[in-house]
């Protein structure tokens, strides 16, 4: 297998995304429904994962559930990544003194603590989806804006570069059509590993109380709920455990296979 | 090199000033009114007028800005609104707690990450290494307060070899550090396998170097050529992320310290933003940023020590 990371990342995004996509058209019964079935029913044919304490059907909690969670942890990775990569690129190219106080800017964000970034935010706008999707963006916004000023750096005094500016295009163009697409692969790489972080920071902030609210569920919140009646009713755990980690092992995976197609140095370095 | 030293406790000073102007601005100036923040929308005229004099509101934002430093120099933080007590006092407990947590969380995740990575990286492209890193990608996926919770459930509950669920205080002594070990071990799990990875990673670049083929082809043992000509170099970047996983770790560990009950300052973080204690969320900020930043001037001032080529500018 020459980058089994990589496929079975694909497969494991696949298989959650593909869940996360169903649960939002469609689910065997309504996730906010109690008493489909008696509290507590273990898995059954009818309730493959069986029900919670108010008798509802965690299979459909878990698909409902996943969207949300995914939604939240995807926005939040793309202002982010769009924010962060703007900042950075326009650090790169500017230069100089300019260019060095904002990557120093971006560095600042790296210095609190990413739950507590959440926390702030949610004291500020108070507790819900918009908070953890804007913290979210926030702590990632520095890894990208790294990367890029990185790239940006490099790349902007390369032949190709001098060629487009000898040609007239403007600073945007060559920002956006002559630089970005050579400096994509390493951002594209940040944002599969950061989607992954996001998921477990999402579930992590909603564990807290201070993500989606109830009665809409949350993989966090499941997980949080469960853990009372664990010895009773294990099934309310495992499977929104389940379902998190698969998401999460999936992102990263493929994360790592994007890496390791994309950079050559390390092909090189390590033949295989 | 002095220079280069005074330069970076300059730069520390300088950071956290813009990060205490950040964090005093968003919860002092962007939107609403604090005071309102605290008391909440059905309070009383007569209390809402009584927390703004508190808070010192019927002043412009600079000169309360002025007044907190001026107040943190001289090492008064203010009060908690909701403790009514020093934030000082308060922080200085809750360090007592994540301190001890985050050094026994950080030693455990390099216990993980050391033997894992150099056992990976010796046995690079093996099934071993493979099963290793397998290992770690899971441990990475892994949610903290999931992992916690099994612990509990295994050590605690089933096998009642450790307990956990409440904190003692150092009061009670040494025996106190038993009750933080499942709480470090849920940390160290997800921070072993990621610094696990670095290790790997980085040695795997430093074992094509010249100087290691040099090293092994003077006959040197391979256990030598590994663990010192090319670990030692190896360890730039493991250090780098190592500090921001410490650092983070010292900042507290909101959801862990949560989940098992443990009083410090990732409890006292979400207990602060929960009751809109405003010098209290300040102070946990502050002292979060702070030691982030001091572990991150730590690591940088340490690239010389790992590596003879690293200069000082």
């Amino acid at each position: 297998m020459r980058n089994a990371s990589l496929y079975l990342g694909a497969v494991l995004c696949a298989i959650t995304v593909g869940a996360a996509l169903l649960g939002a058209l469609w689910t065997p019964y309504d996730p906010l429904r109690p008493e489909v079935a008696p509290a507590y029913s273990p898995p059954s044919l009818l309730h493959p994962f069986g029900t919670d304490w108010f008798g509802r059907d965690t299979l459909s909690r878990v698909l409902a559930a996943m969207p949300v969670g995914l939604r939240v942890a995807a926005v939040g990775t793309a202002l982010g990544g769009a924010v962060g990569t703007a900042l950075g690129a326009a650090s790169g190219l500017v230069g100089g003194a300019v260019g060095e106080a904002l990557g120093s800017v971006i560095n600042l964000l790296l210095s609190f603590p990413p739950v507590l970034l959440a926390l702030l935010l949610v004291t500020v706008l108070g507790p819900g989806e918009g908070s953890v999707v804007l913290a979210i963006g926030l702590f990632n916004l520095p890894y990208f804006g790294r990367l890029a000023r990185a790239s940006f750096l490099e790349l902007r005094g390369r032949a190709f570069v001098e060629a487009a500016r000898a040609c007239g295009a403007g600073p945007v163009r060559i920002a956006l059509v002559h630089i970005l697409p050579n400096a994509a692969g390493p951002l594209l790489v940040q944002g599969t590993s950061s989607l992954a972080f996001a998921l477990l920071s999402e579930a992590g902030l909603s564990y807290l109380g201070l993500g989606t609210q109830p009665p809409y569920p949350s993989l966090g919140r499941m997980l949080k709920e469960a853990q009372q009646y664990f010895i009773l009713a294990p099934w309310t755990a495992i499977f929104p455990g389940l379902a998190l980690v698969a998401t999460v092992l999936g992102f990263n995976l493929l994360g790592d296979g994007l890496g390791a197609r994309l950079d050559p140095r390390l092909r090189r370095i390590h033949g295989r | 090199m002095g220079s280069y030293f005074l330069r970076r406790i300059l730069w520390f000073v300088l950071t956290l000033l813009a990060i205490s102007l950040a964090v005093f601005l968003a919860l002092n100036v962007l939107p609403g009114d604090p005071a309102r923040l605290v008391v909440g929308i059905e309070a009383s005229p007569d209390l809402y007028t009584r927390v703004r004099a508190e808070l010192g509101l019927d002043r412009p934002w600079p000169v309360r800005y002025l007044h907190w430093l001026g107040g943190i120099v001289r090492g008064d933080l203010g009060r908690s609104l909701h403790y009514r007590q020093p934030v000082g006092a308060l922080l200085g407990a809750a360090v007592a707690v994540t301190f001890p947590l985050a050094l026994l969380a950080f030693l455990l995740s390099l216990l993980i990450a050391f033997p894992l990575g150099i056992l990976a990286a010796r046995r690079w492209g093996s099934s071993l290494d493979a099963a290793l890193m397998g290992l770690a990608q899971v441990g990475l996926a892994v949610p903290e307060f999931w992992l916690g919770f099994v612990l509990v459930l295994a050590f605690s509950a089933g096998l009642r070899v450790l307990p956990a669920g409440w904190f003692p205080g150092w009061g009670a002594g040494l025996p106190a550090l038993r009750y933080l070990v499942l709480p470090a071990l849920a940390l160290a799990v997800p921070r072993g396998a990621y610094l696990a990875r670095m290790v790997r990673g980085s040695l795997l670049t430093t074992l094509g170097e010249a100087y290691v083929a040099v090293a092994r082809s003077k006959g040197l043992p391979e256990a030598r050529v590994l663990l010192v000509h090319a670990l030692r170099p190896a360890l730039i970047p493991v250090v780098t992320s190592g500090g921001l996983v410490f650092g983070r770790l010292l900042a507290g560990a909101i959801v862990v310290e949560n989940l098992f009950y443990l009083p410090g300052l990732g409890r006292l973080a979400l207990a602060s933003v929960l009751a809109r204690d405003i010098p209290l969320v300040e102070g946990v900020a502050l002292v979060a940023a702070g030691s982030i930043l001091a572990v991150n001037l730590l690591a940088d001032l340490s690239y010389g020590l790992l590596d003879p080529r690293v200069r000082y500018r």
